[in-house]
């Protein structure tokens, strides 16, 4: 584990390059993951998520740069045997001959577990994830859902200190998509390091201590949400409903706002400095009004990670 | 320790499969149909007629087997949950290839001993020194068959190329290797060392390749 500051890193990826033939898939990025946080690893489709993941976890070689985790270079031959990492990939895929029970006995055996705590631990993630009555159907019979759920069993069957999660959510329906967010707040609540990759931004947003936005293979930030959102500088809005839109707000002028009509019956307002918000939000309503503007509601509409993101690798910056 | 493991796990997957069972139950009933259904054997015991059958056909079914199940495993991505944990590639390949020719070899004995009881219940005799060569035969050539359809699993990613593949470089390479003694060019015995030879430089070059590609 290495330190920074008071915080102790469970992953450091740093200048890693990975190449396909001609194609640079990582162009030099870095990464820092603190102990016990969640970090969510966001980008395009194609923006090297996948393949972090997959160098990070010893599956791919790679060109340059070092994999570093809870210590340990990842890319000695023998990474495994000392570090605890759980790994769901996108599709969790197993023999097919296999039951669940079977699957999760024969990589419980390979992490080290053995006898009744074996036994125990297998109890445990079935029913953690809902999988207690496909206990003994076969691999091939099961949902992709259900797939996914056994995939997570496995990944968290030996209790790794890092947890590496490729798309965990992307196929669930919303009931599993709850009981994945729980889960996982209650392994970071034990302590557990969580990588995830998803294009699910709401899930990040929920979920996520610390992000990565890659975009062709760049490593464009690491850090926590709010420090992403002041680099594309997207300002709160206030949002007004009209009853009556007959125009008048065009005569309303209120210093240090802008007020823009997106469709008829609507207004948004851009306060510039955020710390003046409280004063000349209530300005702009009480102006609104004595312009004979007639408001049936207001609210007040904070940038989202996804509206972070679009401005972001939509180009805004 | 994960050799051992994996070897295990693999036995009792390929046990269960639909091929296990065409090997365990249909080789020795084709054996019995062709033998019964043939005009003239000149007298050839049910034993060796059975030898000669299975020794082309186990290695075939196992050896397609074999590739499919591996070019499947790696393009789903089945080895990632192995090799995140304390498993060795090479171990991946080894114990698939070990279970496979083990699972081979126990049920060509099964069908030469059913066989042999044949002939005991017919004849009163048993021709189980006359039955050294053909298990000798049949392991060689499961061997070196089986070999070939892990290299050709490792590097095809297609299915139907690997089972052409597998038929006919496994398959033929294995005929090459058994026709030797068969044409008296070196005793059984030695083609058998050949063919294990060439099946354990077939395989050691699998987990070689296996090895670099890494990502499976």
């Amino acid at each position: 584990m290495v330190k920074r500051g008071e915080q102790m890193e469970a992953i450091i990826i740093e200048d890693l390059v990975k190449r396909y033939g001609q194609f640079t898939a990582v162009d030099r990025a870095t990464l820092r993951v603190d102990e016990g946080t969640v970090y969510g690893l966001i980008g395009p489709n194609g923006a090297g998520k996948s393949t972090i993941i997959r160098s990070l976890l010893g599956l791919i070689p790679y060109q340059g740069g070092k994999v570093i985790v809870s210590g340990t270079d990842m890319s000695t031959p023998d990474a495994q045997r000392k570090v605890r990492v759980g790994y769901l990939p996108q599709k969790a895929a197993f023999q097919e001959w296999r039951t669940c029970e079977q699957a999760l006995l024969t990589l419980g055996r390979l992490s080290g577990l053995e006898g009744e705590r074996l036994r125990t631990r297998v109890d445990e993630v079935l029913d953690q994830l809902g999988l207690e009555e496909h206990r003994k159907r076969r691999v091939s019979k099961l949902s992709g859902g259900t797939l996914q759920k056994l995939g997570f069993a496995q990944a968290m069957l030996h209790e790794p200190s890092v947890l590496v999660l490729d798309e965990p959510m992307a196929s669930l329906d919303p009931a599993s998509r709850f009981m994945f967010k729980k889960i996982i707040k209650d392994l970071r609540a034990s302590g557990t390091t969580i990588l995830f990759s998803s294009h699910i931004l709401s899930d990040v947003e929920d979920l996520a201590d610390d992000v990565g936005l890659l975009q062709n293979g760049k490593a464009r930030y690491s850090g926590p949400i709010d420090g992403l959102e002041r680099m594309v500088s997207l300002r709160s809005e206030l949002v007004v409903e009209l009853a009556d839109d007959r125009g008048e707000w065009r005569s309303v002028s209120v210093p240090g706002t802008d007020i823009r009509q997106p469709s008829p019956g609507w207004l948004v307002v851009h306060i510039d400095d955020a710390a003046q918000w409280d004063v000349l939000a209530s300005r702009i309503v009480e102006a609104l009004m004595k312009a004979g503007c007639h408001i049936r509601a207001f609210n007040r509409h904070d940038p989202k990670l996804e509206d972070v993101y679009m401005a972001y690798v939509g180009g805004a910056k | 320790m994960s050799l051992g493991l994996l070897f295990k796990d693999e036995v009792n997957g390929f046990y269960r499969s639909k091929v296990m069972i065409a090997l365990l139950v249909g080789m020795p009933v084709i054996a019995v149909l062709m033998y019964l259904l043939s005009p003239d054997l000149g007298g050839m015991p049910l034993a060796a007629f059975t030898a000669v059958t299975i020794s082309s056909m186990a290695g075939l079914l196992a050896s397609t087997t074999l590739s499919v199940s591996i070019i499947n495993e790696r393009t789903q991505g089945v080895y990632d949950l192995f090799l995140v944990r304390p498993v060795k590639r090479s171990h991946l390949l080894v114990a698939k290839y070990l279970a496979v020719v083990a699972c081979v070899v126990a049920a060509a004995v099964l069908a030469l001993l059913v066989a042999s009881a044949y002939d005991w219940s017919v004849q009163g005799t048993v021709y189980l020194g006359e039955l050294g060569q053909p298990t000798l035969v049949v392991m060689t050539m499961a061997c070196v068959s089986c070999a070939v359809a892990v290299l050709v699993g490792t590097l095809v990613r297609s299915v139907l190329l690997g089972v052409i593949l597998t038929i006919y470089g496994g398959n033929q390479l294995s005929a090459v290797i058994v026709l030797t003694s068969l044409e008296n060019v070196v005793s059984t015995e030695t083609s058998a060392l050949i063919g294990l030879v060439l099946a354990a430089v077939v395989l050691a070059s699998s987990v070689v390749l296996f090895s670099r590609k890494v990502s499976s």
